[in-house]
């Protein structure tokens, strides 16, 4: 019977879950955008399994080998020390991807329930977190994790970090500003009058129905943080030798370009195309969740 | 030849679900200058038609598989949208939307958007144009038009606004009026007002008009010819009185018994000892006038409210939107601090700082809100929204706690796989049956009902209210009813409680009200809905003037600003609850000598 209930409250999910995909895969723009993260996500699982040359993953050298240009055998070229571009590019998507999630993950889990417990609450609470949001808000991310990182010192965990806690303050007012008119809706009072505690109706009834928006833009900014990891990686304030990091690539490249074309092209396309594939991937999940511009 | 046909049209709408057909039309015609009520539940295709008319349907979704829209013998499908822009809308056709505020543009003021349209249409200078707007607004008799010109829509009324809208429709000249329930948002006494208007201009202009609505009601005092739309077809159509008085389906018949609000119903109550006791009740907020500059108004919204419902009773509380009812309940449902008085539920001071007892409060007394689609968490399965009461006041086991589910929606009329479905799966009336499963699903004693049908169809309507009638006996429960429909009131109430503008103004048998009432503004609230018995919309009152302002109220008799039988004292005197026969209290100084 137990098992009964479970599969029967299962079904509607999976059904809900089958439609936004039927509505996702429907625009064909955000398909190929679908498709392209599906490889990027499996390329980043199975890299170390994949890539020709797994001990070019680190500091191994083959320094007879440095700078080839793309061939059979390498098809991304080869760098200063003869490792592999193409494995390197390949792990270094398993890095931004990783620390991307990680990044955004970390921002929403702050910003979410911040925001909700603010918008839900109201009077003190909110004014304190808002006027907190907006002295995080007044500094440009970049910059503001720039600063972190150089306060942590710089590595790949504290880049992490410094973006989450440079972008968590976007979720907060975002979700606060769906509390606030959530807190209006009939089922919250419905919640009131039976007696449901505060915690619950925030935990339970808030913050489910802001998933919606905070979907959107945790995959609006996915895109963005990947450009950020890449840019401190760049200025040496995120990743560090030997990781296969795209941005800490391009850095590294700059000595040699234009000469050694392919060292600063093909890491630099790697986070082109996957900044590009989560940017028309947010714009997808927008119009379907966005009754505004959802188009039936 | 009629001057306004629609043949054979098929309208279609692709979904998730394939392709649907939404409208399906065999015949219409409107004779020049008469008037043709459509009348239809939401969802049953009004507004599409509508929309296809004036070819503003969305393509795709909607498209038009066939038929022909002919006025004045041209086929307007046809035509091209540019067409349309240039000759039609405005010129040959003009709608008026049921919402005048997003029809209007909130950031230009009233004289800019008429004068634009005038100008555009007509070619003439901006001079010319102003004397036009002026002059139109005059036709529609609004006060002082100047001034109304300089105003912004929102520091305009409802009623004033739709008036402006029935302007513009009229300022370019157009021969057929759609009008897509105009009155829907408005008060009984400003809609009956509109009508008036309305039929008025029609008369003075030639105008035809289609009139679009979703009870029978309106049509009944306003229309030549009716035709009942349902399921996107029109199923039965023909003179509006012989409709009212042979409806011919099923459908047509329960829409029309829905609007004899004055028919005479049995009720056996057995009223009981009194279960709450509501004392001098207050509730103001505090208020900031930004525009004017002025902080720390107070907005009373109910003001020193008295009365007691008796255990097994039904109190219908009724009145025009604004008048305090909603806060009242809320007060009493505790998700207000009252700002004085005192409210006793079984002899316990509800706001009483007792912990046990407010958890107890919360078990027994419950609500049913006016709108099943935003009352249920749309991420919930209704199992965990049926449950959610159970889960605070009571420790079950998950699966006992499916089982009193199951019961529960045995109990409202619903399958028992409906628990593992979410609340968008089902329609409103269902929706409305999950509502009260979860309000009954705490076992409470008074059950607050908050317009409990003025959001579903007409045919759920009816269910609703047996549903709810048997439920009450079942569960020996007592309910306090708001609703501005005094069908409904009437089907359901013991004793009637009026309010106007946060004040009690007559409190008596629902029986006695209804036959009787005393008061003048029961009296025009009762008047202001057609009777189905009476043609023509003469007989309707209307009510000068809109509600004031609940920040300011006038001084003395609150309802001394738009009585029709004010006398110079009631400025001043205010008028104290007077009993007139047993249990049946006025409050106004027509009654205060006898």
């Amino acid at each position: 019977m137990n098992n009964h209930v479970i599969k029967e409250t299962m079904k509607p999910k999976i059904k809900a879950f089958r439609e936004s995909i039927y509505l996702l895969t429907r625009n064909k723009l955000t398909a190929i955008a679908l498709y392209i993260i599906l490889l990027i996500v499996l390329v980043a699982l199975f890299s170390p399994y994949i890539i020709p040359y797994p001990e070019h993953i680190s500091d191994e050298a083959n320094i007879n080998n440095k700078f080839l240009p793309p061939s059979g055998k390498h098809f991304f070229g080869t760098d200063e020390i003869g490792r592999d571009i193409f494995s390197r590019v390949l792990y270094g998507t398993r890095v931004s991807i990783t620390t991307g999630i990680l990044s955004v993950g970390l921002a929403v889990l702050i910003g979410v329930p911040v925001g909700a417990i603010a918008g839900f609450i109201g009077g003190t609470i909110d004014e304190v977190t808002m006027r907190i949001t907006d002295m995080f808000l007044s500094f440009p991310p970049l910059l503001l994790a720039i600063v972190l990182v150089s306060i942590l010192g710089p590595s790949l965990n504290n880049a992490i970090i410094a973006i989450a806690v440079s972008w968590w303050p976007w979720y907060t007012r975002l979700v606060r500003g769906q509390a606030i008119s959530l807190r209006e809706r009939k089922f919250i009072q419905a919640a009131e009058t039976i007696g449901t505690p505060k915690h619950k109706i925030i935990l339970k009834h808030i913050i489910p129905n802001t998933i919606s928006p905070v979907i959107v833009q945790a995959s609006m900014d996915m895109g963005g943080v990947i450009l950020t990891i890449a840019s401190l990686s760049f200025l040496g304030l995120g990743a560090q030798p030997p990781t296969p990091e795209w941005g800490l690539m391009i850095s590294i490249s700059r000595k040699y370009f234009p000469d050694v074309w392919w060292y600063s092209i093909f890491p630099g396309l790697a986070i082109f195309v996957t900044v590009l594939a989560f940017n028309l991937l947010g714009d997808g999940v927008r119009e379907i969740l966005d009754p505004k511009t959802r188009k039936k | 030849m009629a001057f306004f046909e629609m043949k054979q049209l098929k309208v279609n709408h692709n979904t998730f679900d394939g392709n649907r057909c939404v409208l399906d039309i065999d015949h219409i015609s409107i004779e020049k200058g008469t008037t043709y009520g459509i009348v239809g539940e939401s969802g049953q295709g009004k507004t599409v038609m509508a929309l296809t008319i004036l070819k503003l349907l969305q393509c795709p979704p909607g498209e038009i598989e066939k038929g022909k829209i002919l006025l004045d013998d041209v086929n307007l499908l046809e035509k091209s949208s540019n067409y349309f822009m240039k000759q039609v809308r405005g010129k040959k056709i003009a709608m008026i939307f049921q919402d005048p505020m997003s029809t209007l543009n909130p950031v230009f003021t009233v004289g800019e958007q008429m004068v634009e349209v005038i100008k555009k249409n007509k070619k003439i200078t901006t001079k010319a144009a102003t004397k036009e707007a002026i002059d139109m607004l005059k036709t529609v008799q609004l006060a002082d038009p100047e001034n109304v010109l300089t105003k912004y829509p929102h520091q305009l009324s409802g009623g004033q606004r739709q008036r402006i809208i029935i302007a513009l429709a009229l300022s370019c000249g157009a021969e057929l009026l759609i009008a897509d329930e105009p009155t829907r948002n408005l008060d009984v006494t400003i809609q009956a007002s509109i009508l008036k208007l309305l039929k008025k201009l029609q008369k003075e202009y030639k105008l035809t008009v289609l009139f679009i609505a979703n009870n029978l009601s309106l049509v009944s005092a306003f229309c030549d010819k009716v035709g009942i739309l349902h399921g996107g077809k029109i199923i039965e159509q023909g003179n509006t009185q012989e409709i009212i008085n042979n409806p011919q389906q099923a459908y047509t018949k329960v829409l029309v018994e829905a609007i004899d609000i004055k028919k005479e119903i049995k009720k056996d109550d057995n009223p009981g000892d009194v279960i709450l006791k509501v004392e001098n009740l207050k509730k103001y907020f505090k208020v900031n006038d930004a525009l004017n500059r002025q902080k720390g108004l107070t907005l009373e919204a109910v003001d020193g409210v008295s009365f007691d419902i008796k255990r097994g009773e039904v109190l219908g509380i009724v009145g025009e939107s604004g008048c305090g009812k909603s806060t009242l309940v809320n007060t009493i449902l505790k998700l207000f601090e009252p700002t004085a008085g005192s409210v006793y539920f079984e002899g316990k001071n509800i706001y009483a700082k007792d912990k046990e007892n407010a958890i107890n409060i919360r078990k027994d007394i419950q609500i049913v809100f006016q709108d099943p689609y935003w009352s249920l968490n749309p991420r919930w399965l209704v199992k965990d929204i049926i449950a959610e009461p159970i889960d605070v006041h009571e420790k079950l086991s998950s699966l006992d706690k499916l089982e009193r589910v199951s019961e529960l929606l045995k109990m409202v009329g619903l399958k028992e796989n409906a628990a593992f479905q979410y609340p968008h799966e089902f329609s409103g009336g269902e929706r409305q049956r999950i509502a009260i499963a979860r309000s009954l699903a705490s076992r409470p004693k008074l059950v607050v009902l908050d317009e409990p049908t003025s959001s579903i169809d007409v045919f759920s309507q009816a269910q609703i209210l047996a549903l709810l009638q048997q439920l009450k006996k079942k569960f020996e429960l007592t309910n306090i009813l708001i609703s501005h429909d005094l069908g409904v009131v009437n089907q359901m109430a013991s004793r009637i409680m009026v309010m106007y503008l946060g004040k009690v103004v007559e409190f008596g048998p629902a029986r006695e009200v209804f036959k009787d009432p005393k008061h003048p503004y029961t009296k025009a609230l009762f008047n202001a809905i057609p009777d189905i018995k009476k043609i023509g919309i003469e007989h309707l009152t209307t009510l000068e003037g809109s509600i004031p302002s609940p920040i300011n109220p006038p001084s003395g008799c609150r309802f001394h600003t738009r009585c029709t039988r004010s006398k110079e004292a009631c400025k001043s005197i205010e008028p104290e609850m007077r009993y007139i026969g047993d249990n049946h209290c006025v409050s106004c100084l027509l009654y205060s000598d006898s």
